[in-house]
């Protein structure tokens, strides 16, 4: 199924809802409504748009941690749960989702070895790793006692620990120092420079901007794709934010007109 | 199988960095074991009893049993009852008839406080027997002394009698009936003969005396040595439910099963490492637990320790593997401890703790559908009775029959999200 015409990521008409029709109330509620998006390799794409516009769940669709209602979600041509795809694929919950109660190091090793790592490799990663996170020195301290910015460091760390061919970033750089932050993106880009390809979401404007495209969501929808120069041309905009108020108001305008 | 082992490696490394946790999971089942060894090996509950104007005898025969006994008056009596001072009063109905007067509350009480006057009354009866006897002794030698006297005075009679006839003229011996003749050669041997008065107790009283063998342990097993196997096996169960489930359910709540489960793992493997490394872990905890019961606190043990082990870990992992399956329905540790009254409880209550051959039978039945239940049979058998594999061999199998169904159960309930193609 890996075609190599096929993209990193596409989504074919999702509708995702929550929530179930009981006999006193629906309480379904529709969290993505049609969206088709494809990401194609070795590109980083930004999902952007505000709290509970349905980032998430686009994320939770593509590691397959739940399934569309209708439609389809395909990554590297394969469906959830993406029996060859899956050690392939790095993954970065927005939540620190790491073992408070072991040392750094043990947490990578861990996840190394659910990933397939294994002996020497695993160990020269998990150096690397540790050095780029700038957690040498904390490597044999309990998870618990680190800061918020430092678990954050650990679990992107995590993700990117087997050298997957798909970083999915759920928010990665919530919380860190501007140092780490550019950091961390200069890596991004080498990474897919080498072929990798990131999908990351994020409500940081300038972040979105150094992203190759960006799909901008509101309400459930994608109300725009492209690259975040095409974005401002069309919406004739000169940085993104503005760009994402109008493409916003756009979006508002024609729901009340449906209604 | 690396997966599987860098899961238990990772469980055990949070145990081994959480002292608190696997402090109390040593101190806390020894602390308990050790003051229900206190508790239950003490001796027999000894009841209060009051009495009023009994007979001596029975006075005296209450007074040796294993009781506190008070001889008090009517009215005392009744008060020391109604302040829950005294577990019964005894007094006469009427001249025969003891009236057991219980507080009744707490049968326990009740039934030392019966136990305590069956008791003297089989003393009394044993002493009243034996003054019988005696008694019957006594007017033996008696009526054995008045036979003799008479035998001797007719002895007397017999030879003067004799000597007369002998004085008497041939006619007049001929003229004497025959029946004289008869009577004086009969009256030697016509005697009621003593024995025959003998009363021998056994045919009145078939059972006079008790004796007590043991084929198992002996006359200074307590309760507690009973119940010792099951309280073992009790928290090994309720304690690897509990860090189980727990440990599950923290997962899930810090996001790690999210990230778990998005990486390349199969269900089996998750749950196989989670019960490998409980069961390491219960192997520690066993290890301890039967070295301080059996060292120092005085646990008996009949049997093979390494079936002991084997038993006891066994129960373990079925607690594991019952802990993962009903841990999905918890999503706080709160309601883990919850889980545990509603999953473990009742196994506990029908496990043999309490004997169950006089409760209903549908009770009886549904003990039998537990995996506690086979562990603590199997533990009793082998630590109290010394039995060996093959007699525990079906036990040890309905374990592990256990641990094999909420294992694949489990497994279902981890199974990936698969999602369907789209149509056309």
């Amino acid at each position: 199924m890996d075609a190599p015409a096929a993209p990193m990521i596409e989504f074919k008409d999702v509708v995702q809802s929550f929530g179930r029709k009981t006999p006193l109330a629906d309480e379904r509620r529709v969290v993505l409504d049609h969206v088709d998006l494809a990401v194609p390799r070795g590109s980083i794409l930004c999902l952007l748009g505000p709290s509970g516009c349905g980032k998430t769940t686009m994320v939770n669709l593509v590691m397959g941690v739940t399934v569309p209602v209708s439609g389809e979600v395909r990554v590297m041509g394969e469906l959830a749960p993406y029996p060859a795809a899956r050690p392939r694929i790095g993954f970065m919950p927005q939540d620190e989702a790491l073992y408070d109660d072991v040392t750094a190091e043990e947490n990578l090793r861990f996840f190394g070895t659910m990933n397939g790592l294994a002996g020497d490799a695993l160990k020269r990663r998990i150096d690397e790793m540790l050095a780029f996170s700038r957690l040498e020195q904390d490597r044999r301290k309990l998870v618990g006692a680190f800061s918020g910015g430092m678990k954050r460091r650990l679990s992107l760390a995590v993700a990117m620990l087997h050298e997957p061919d798909l970083l999915v970033l759920d928010e990665p750089t919530v919380g860190l120092d501007p140092d780490h932050r550019r950091r961390i993106w200069e890596r991004f880009d080498q990474l897919a420079a080498g072929g990798a390809t990131l999908l990351v979401t994020t409500h940081v404007m300038d972040e979105a901007a150094r992203c190759d495209s960006i799909a901008m969501l509101h309400g459930g929808r994608v109300i725009a794709t492209g690259s975040p120069a095409a974005i401002m041309e069309r919406t004739k905009t000169d940085n993104l934010e503005d760009a994402f108020l109008a493409l916003e108001d756009d979006a508002e305008g024609e729901e009340a007109r449906h209604a | 199988m690396r997966r599987t082992l860098a899961v238990s490696r990772r469980i055990l490394s949070q145990f081994a960095h959480d002292k608190r946790t696997l402090a109390l999971l040593f101190v806390a089942p020894i602390v308990v074991l050790w003051l229900l060894s206190v508790l239950l090996g003490a001796d027999a509950y000894g009841p209060r009893l009051a009495t009023v104007n009994l007979p001596a005898d029975f006075q005296t025969a209450l007074e040796q049993q294993d009781a506190r006994v008070s001889d008090v008056s009517e009215q005392e009596a009744e008060d020391l009852l109604r302040n829950n001072e005294v577990a019964a009063v005894l007094r006469m109905a009427d001249d025969s008839t003891l009236e057991v007067w219980a507080e009744g509350s707490d049968s326990t009480k009740t039934q030392a406080a019966v136990a305590v006057v069956s008791a003297a009354l089989n003393d009394l009866q044993k002493d009243a027997s034996e003054r019988m006897e005696a008694d019957i002794a006594d007017k033996k030698a008696e009526i054995e002394q008045a036979q003799e006297d008479a035998k001797a005075a007719q002895e007397e009679m017999k030879a003067s009698i004799e000597q007369i006839m002998l004085a008497l003229p041939d006619a007049a011996k001929a003229s004497l009936p025959s029946s004289l003749q008869d009577a004086l050669d009969a009256s030697s041997d016509g005697a009621l003969s003593v024995e025959d008065l003998s009363i021998d107790p056994a045919s009145y009283m078939p059972v006079q005396d008790v004796e007590v063998e043991y084929l198992h342990g002996n006359e200074d097993w307590k309760m507690f040595d009973f119940y010792g196997p099951v309280f073992i096996a009790i928290f090994l169960f309720a304690f690897t439910f509990i860090t189980s489930g727990m440990s599950l359910v923290n997962e899930r709540s810090a996001g790690t099963m999210t990230r778990f489960l998005a990486t390349p793992i199969k269900p089996a493997e998750i749950l196989g490492g989670y019960a490998i490394g409980f069961g390491a872990l219960s192997l520690v905890q066993t290890a301890v637990i039967l070295v301080v019961a059996l060292g120092f606190i005085g646990f008996p043990n009949e049997g093979n320790l390494a079936l002991v082990v084997f038993a006891a870990v066994s129960m373990a992992i079925a607690s594991v593997t019952l802990g993962l399956l009903v841990s999905g329905l918890a999503s706080t540790a709160f309601q883990v401890i919850q889980l545990m009254l509603l999953f473990v409880v009742p196994q506990i209550l029908l496990s043999g703790l309490f004997d169950l051959s006089g409760a209903p039978g549908w009770l009886q039945a549904l003990g039998q559908c537990f995996p506690v239940t086979y562990g603590v049979d199997a533990l009793r058998a082998v630590m109290l009775r010394g039995a060996g594999l093959a007699d525990v061999g079906f036990d040890l199998a309905m374990v592990w029959g256990f641990i094999v169904l909420f294992f694949v159960l489990a497994a279902l309930g981890f199974r990936k999200k698969h999602a369907k193609p789209m149509r056309g």
